[in-house]
């Protein structure tokens, strides 16, 4: 076993909402908003999470067989969305007006406070919660 | 225009083959040619490429690092002839010869690495205009 193992959901997620949430905060900031009736696109920007769960075949212990790969996804619902991230095709000369790629790039700047935090701040209660699994965790490592 | 912005020009700039497509001959001044930032002029001459700073921010990871990593997003610009439509190919392509994991002193710029991003191409049938773009990281020292 390995300190991954303790990597469960319950760590994991907080991690993944609380990067979702950072990236989610400067892409509203980074979002362009018309003076007329606007901040529909602002508004639109979304997160949320998912679960994909993969079988891996057995674990070395034998006795898990089963993994799950979380993911976060932010984005918009609104169709115009891509062109003023990207620009316009139609206008050429109507300039792009990125606003989730600057958010990204900034987070990965971060990553290491935002999620690593986080998660080192969720291991440490998986510990509190968890005492004996977690000592099974890092003495079976040795 | 930052210095990345600056740096990155006049290194394209440079390159007589890229500017013989956009109609420049090879001077590394920020006049010649139809390489523009940001936006075109309405009545701009097909081809011609547009860049636009994304973002740029501080490339910490998780170690403290005193560099710059920015994004910049070229989108090369031509008509729908089966001839127009090669050019932009070529354009873009020769874009990605010059930047791809290009590393070293640009002007005013050391840069550790330049990595493509993302590329992506569109067309809209109404002004008959392709868009070729690519992404590139630039991750650099000033």
């Amino acid at each position: 076993m390995a300190y991954a193992d303790m990597l469960k959901p319950e760590v994991l997620e907080p991690a993944i909402w609380k990067s979702l949430l950072a990236i989610e905060a400067q892409a509203v900031e980074h979002c362009p908003v018309a003076l007329v009736n606007g901040g529909n696109l602002r508004n639109s920007i979304t997160i949320a999470t998912d679960k994909n769960k993969k079988q891996h075949g057995a674990s070395e212990d034998g006795l898990s067989g089963g993994s799950a790969e979380y993911q976060g996804v932010i984005g918009s619902g609104a169709e115009y969305a891509g062109a003023v991230e990207f620009g316009r095709p139609d206008m050429p000369n109507y300039p792009a007006q990125p606003f989730l790629r600057p958010a990204v790039d900034w987070f990965r700047s971060k990553i290491g406070q935002i999620t690593g935090g986080e998660l080192k701040k969720q291991m440490e209660y998986y510990n509190i919660r968890h005492p004996y699994k977690a000592k099974e965790i890092i003495v079976g490592n040795k | 225009m930052t210095i990345a912005q600056s740096a990155i020009d006049v290194y394209l700039r440079a390159d007589s083959t890229l500017m013989n497509y956009i109609g420049g001959v090879g001077a590394p001044t920020l006049t010649v040619g139809r390489l523009y930032y940001m936006i075109a002029p309405e009545d701009a001459t097909l081809p011609y490429v547009v860049y636009t700073m994304v973002s740029n921010t501080d490339a910490q990871e998780f170690f403290e690092k005193d560099d710059t990593q920015a994004r910049i997003q070229f989108d090369a610009v031509c008509g729908n002839s089966p001839l127009a439509q090669l050019t932009g190919v070529a354009i873009d392509d020769r874009l990605r010869t010059l930047l791809r994991y290009h590393s070293g002193t640009l002007s005013g710029l050391t840069a550790w690495m330049i990595k493509p991003a993302n590329r992506r191409e569109r067309y809209n049938p109404d002004t008959a205009r392709y868009v070729f773009s690519s992404d590139y990281i630039i991750r650099a020292h000033s």
